[in-house]
């Protein structure tokens, strides 16, 4: 019951939501209405939870109520400072349009679903994508989005494939793998901005709407990896050469990916890049549990999936804060930040703590995890450098608002309270000279002000003049909660041992050998590639789906999820 | 007699290319809609009555939507580069190729569908490599069907919810397509600069804003105000290029009035330059600008600093605009007291 009401809300709140964009504030309301609802939702679906449409079976289990949660609840966040720093109309939309694909595919017993409905999801962002760069066709957002929706899909849509295991006339199959390895595991590195694709999320800020890269680098991807690593089961037992390769595409983009990311981090000096490159670097993470091709990199991936989700979530809202705060987005000019919105700092600290955590730290753990699993030995240095830069980039940052106020930060808005209209604050010369004026609706220029302000005007009034408080508690309230999620509170650790529906179907063997063709009786049956899976079968009543029967209607794979006792 | 599933995969496979090749709006839309009509009733069984409902009616939103944008913005298609003949030739090897190749065996479905997805694969590809967002997006659209078709061969029907949410797929990428080609911009598009007094940038803040849907702040409009007089504020000229929604009727307000001599002579006494470069936060009017949506100083790609705009504006004082609504709309700004 909890999915339906988590589908109707997300699908409801989505086509209301751009219906009433003319109306901004019923607008908000919506949106801010439909992703509390939905992440109500989503916190009350567990692995009781189920849905049966038609022929076609929902599962929920703990990792996905946990996801769906995590994610709307990051949405929620990203809503909230959107309202003092600029509210997208179709942010909002936008999100509630995905959570309803990524639900129904995280969910989904039907691999063709599943797998369907994540591509289906992929195309929100479609929705963010404000304008082009009209003098530099390379930066051109719109082409680059279309063209990561249509891979995604071709990704997803081979994986439906092969997962559906054909009788592929051959005597061996690893080159489909292999293939629909390749094809996806590009799709996700593409979607996440990785490098070599890392331009298109770098230039967001110059093409999608202000806030989008928290659901065009975070949400999207980590819902697409939700899938992709679940897919990935399918290879396990397959030894071929042409995987091999395809494994070795995705392992040199995910290492370049974790190297050159934080160094660009570094170099840049628009907060917008910084932040983007910084969510593209933790998502080589993502491309490397795929690459392990074991089931041990599962749970590491899935518990550092949700710490993605809260942190970058957390990271992007806190740029548009301090943006916000100051005015300007350069990092120069930025210099002193700190000393004027020491909350922020705070929230910058535990979004550094939670992203990178610290030795035994479950997120710490499951980083060095991954990088353990899908790198050979002579990689693994890879692991310490990316602490290093990352640590560095964070520093940076830091140590620039450390140091004395520029201008812009200067005439900025402090997070200290005010409760009168007083005009700037008295923080140097350029204050006291600075031009000024007020806005006075319906007053004549040179007019006197409204006289006698009531209690409602006066609360206005003190929201506005304090709004970057309010922003900056809200971002240390999310930085606060990823901290949480990355230290294995709030049950994250149990609900990461849990999978998705889509890790039955992965982890099936096929039961039936191809059969013979008659034109082809001389030739002895090929025997499977798919090996049977050394590692351990996922306890749940795991359905055999091998290739469908070639004559009547074959039925869907239907599994449960892999789920695990909690132990926690 | 030809078989129904024949009929079928061979009318998706027209639709697709003809979606493909053509110029017209209108056929690429029609051609769009058959392909996703024709679809399910090559495989077998045949698609529950559900199913078909469902995809008949999605069918028909996707090539509304393709239809309604590439309309409004009077976009054409490329079309193919090779010509609608080639296109057709190539489809229909492809078809032949598909005929004929085994690479499942026993082939679960109809042997017509694995040859119609082989061809609206092979046709698609072409398009997604080229620039044009129209020919692209249809060009995943296409691939998409013929994957499934290929999914129908290979894998069997799907169930009917799978085959709903392969519709709705289909609906979301034509209406991802038609969203970003309804933000088309101009290919040049060179900037307008109108100058502003003090009062008409106040009005042409809460005008452009008004026109494009976006809301000023107070403090917005409150630091528009400490700008210069003669303040160049640069919009996009391009149709559409100032942002979404009617912001292309923004920017066209600000062409047409600066082709308009102005209205009132220039005002003598200017306010004092500015001691601080313009720090409007909010991001929908940085769009209208043109500018970055973290920090209002930079314009997109980072071409210009803020230092030059800043030298560049006193010293040519422009004649105002008059304001494009009428002074009832417009909220005035009055000159704040210095603090003490």
């Amino acid at each position: 019951m909890s999915l339906l009401v988590f589908l109707v809300v997300c699908g409801s709140g989505a086509a209301v939501g751009l219906a009433v964009r003319p109306w901004r504030w019923l607008g908000r309301l919506v949106g801010l209405a439909c992703l509390l609802g939905a992440f109500a939702a989503a916190l009350t679906i567990g692995s009781a939870t189920s849905l049966t449409i038609g022929d076609v079976t929902l599962t929920g289990s703990g990792y996905s109520g946990f996801f769906l949660a995590c994610a709307a609840g990051s949405g929620l966040l990203l809503c909230a400072v959107a309202l003092a720093s600029g509210w997208p109309d179709e942010l909002a939309p936008a999100a509630l349009a995905s959570f309803a694909g990524l639900a129904i595919a995280i969910t989904a017993a039907d691999p063709g679903v599943a797998l369907a409905a994540g591509a289906a999801a992929a195309t929100a962002g479609a929705l963010l994508i404000v304008r082009a760069a009209p003098r530099d066709s390379e930066g051109d957002g719109r082409l680059a989005e279309i063209r990561t929706i249509g891979l995604v899909a071709a990704g997803l849509g081979f994986a439906a494939i092969t997962i559906a295991r054909p009788p592929w006339n051959g005597r061996d199959d690893g080159p489909v793998f292999a293939l629909a390895f390749l094809i996806l595991g590009l799709a996700l590195a593409v979607r996440s901005g990785a490098v070599p694709f890392h331009v298109p999320a770098a230039r967001l800020g110059s093409t999608a709407a202000p806030l989008s890269p928290a659901m065009l680098l975070v949400w999207l991807p980590a819902g697409l990896a939700v899938l992709a690593i679940s897919w990935s089961a399918t290879t396990f037992g397959i030894r071929s050469d042409w995987l091999d390769a395809s494994v070795a595409v995705v392992q040199v983009a995910a290492v370049a990916t974790l190297v050159l990311g934080p160094l660009a981090a570094l170099v840049h000096d628009e907060l917008e890049e910084v932040v983007a490159y910084s969510i593209v670097t933790d998502a080589g993470f993502v491309l490397l549990a795929m690459a392990a091709r074991t089931d041990s990199a599962a749970e590491p991936a899935r518990l550092w999936l949700l710490v993605f989700v809260a942190a970058k979530t957390g990271l992007v809202a806190w740029a548009a804060g301090l943006s916000r705060a100051f005015g300007t987005s350069n990092v120069p000019r930025l210099r002193g930040w700190l000393r004027r919105t020491p909350l922020l700092g705070l929230a910058l600290a535990g979004i550094a703590v939670a992203t990178l955590g610290w030795p035994g730290s479950p997120v710490y753990e499951a980083r060095s995890t991954l990088i353990r699993l899908a790198l050979p030995g002579w990689l693994q240095f890879v692991f310490a450098a990316t602490i290093v830069l990352a640590v560095a980039g964070y520093a940076r940052l830091l140590l620039i608002g450390l140091g004395s106020p520029t201008e812009a930060i200067c005439l900025g808005r402090s997070e200290l309270p005010r409760w009168h209209a007083v005009g700037p604050e008295p923080s140097g010369d350029a204050a006291t000279t600075a031009p000024a004026a007020t806005l006075e609706s319906g007053a004549e220029p040179g007019g006197e002000p409204a006289a006698g302000p009531g209690v409602g005007r006066r609360l206005a009034e003190a929201w506005r003049l304090n709004r970057t408080t309010g922003v900056s508690l809200v971002i240390v309230a999310g930085a606060a909660l990823s901290a949480a999620l990355a230290l294995g509170g709030l049950g994250t650790s149990n609900a990461s041992r849990s999978g998705i529906p889509l890790d039955g179907a992965a982890h099936a063997t096929p039961t039936r050998a191809p059969t013979p063709s008659p034109v082809h009786a001389p030739t002895p049956t090929p025997l499977p590639s798919l090996a049977p899976r050394p590692t351990p079968a996922p306890s749940g009543p795991v359905t055999p789906s091998g290739s469908p029967p070639p004559s009547a209607s074959p039925a869907p794979i239907k599994t449960s999820p892999p789920a695990q006792p909690n132990t926690d | 007699m030809i078989q129904p599933v024949v009929a079928a995969a061979l009318v998706a496979a027209l639709g697709g290319v003809v979606a493909i090749a053509a110029r017209d709006g209108r056929v690429v839309a029609l051609g769009l809609l058959v392909a996703m009509v024709a679809a399910p009733f090559a495989s077998a069984p045949q698609p529950t009555a559900l199913a078909v409902v469902f995809r008949i009616l999605g069918s028909l939103l996707a090539a509304y939507l393709l239809l309604a944008a590439a309309r409004s913005q009077s976009i054409e298609s490329e079309g193919s580069g090779v010509g609608v003949l080639a296109e057709m030739a190539l489809g229909a090897a492809a078809f032949s190729i598909g005929w004929f190749i085994v690479p499942v065996q026993p082939l679960t479905g109809p042997l017509a569908a694995q040859a119609a997805g082989v061809s609206l694969v092979a046709v698609a590809i072409v398009p997604l490599t080229g620039r044009d967002v129209l020919r692209v997006g249809v060009g995943v659209a296409v691939f998409v069907i013929g994957g499934s078709l290929l999914v129908q061969a290979w894998a069997g029907s799907e169930s009917s919810v799978g085959q709903i949410v392969q519709t709705a797929l289909l609906v979301a990428v034509a209406g991802a397509t038609s969203l970003l080609i309804s933000r088309a911009d101009a290919p040049a598009v060179e900037p307008v600069t109108a100058a502003v007094a003090p009062d008409a940038a106040g009005s042409s803040v809460a005008e452009l804003a008004a026109a494009s849907g976006t809301e000023v702040p107070p403090d917005s409009t409150e630091e528009a105000a400490s700008e210069p007089a003669a303040e160049a504020v640069t919009a996009p000229a391009g149709r559409g290029a100032a942002g979404r929604g009617r912001s292309g009727v923004a920017s066209k307000k600000v062409a047409q009035a600066t082709a308009r001599p102005p209205a009132t002579p220039p005002s003598s006494d200017a306010p004092p330059a500015p001691t601080r470069p313009s720090t409007i936060r909010n991001a929908p009017y940085r769009a209208l600008r043109g500018e970055s949506w973290l920090d209002p100083s930079r314009p997109p790609g980072g071409a210009t600093p803020a230092k030059e705009a800043e030298e560049a504006e006193p010293e040519t004082p422009q004649p105002p605009l008059e304001p494009f609504a009428p002074p009832g709309r417009v909220r005035r700004l009055r000159p704040r007291e210095p603090r003490r």
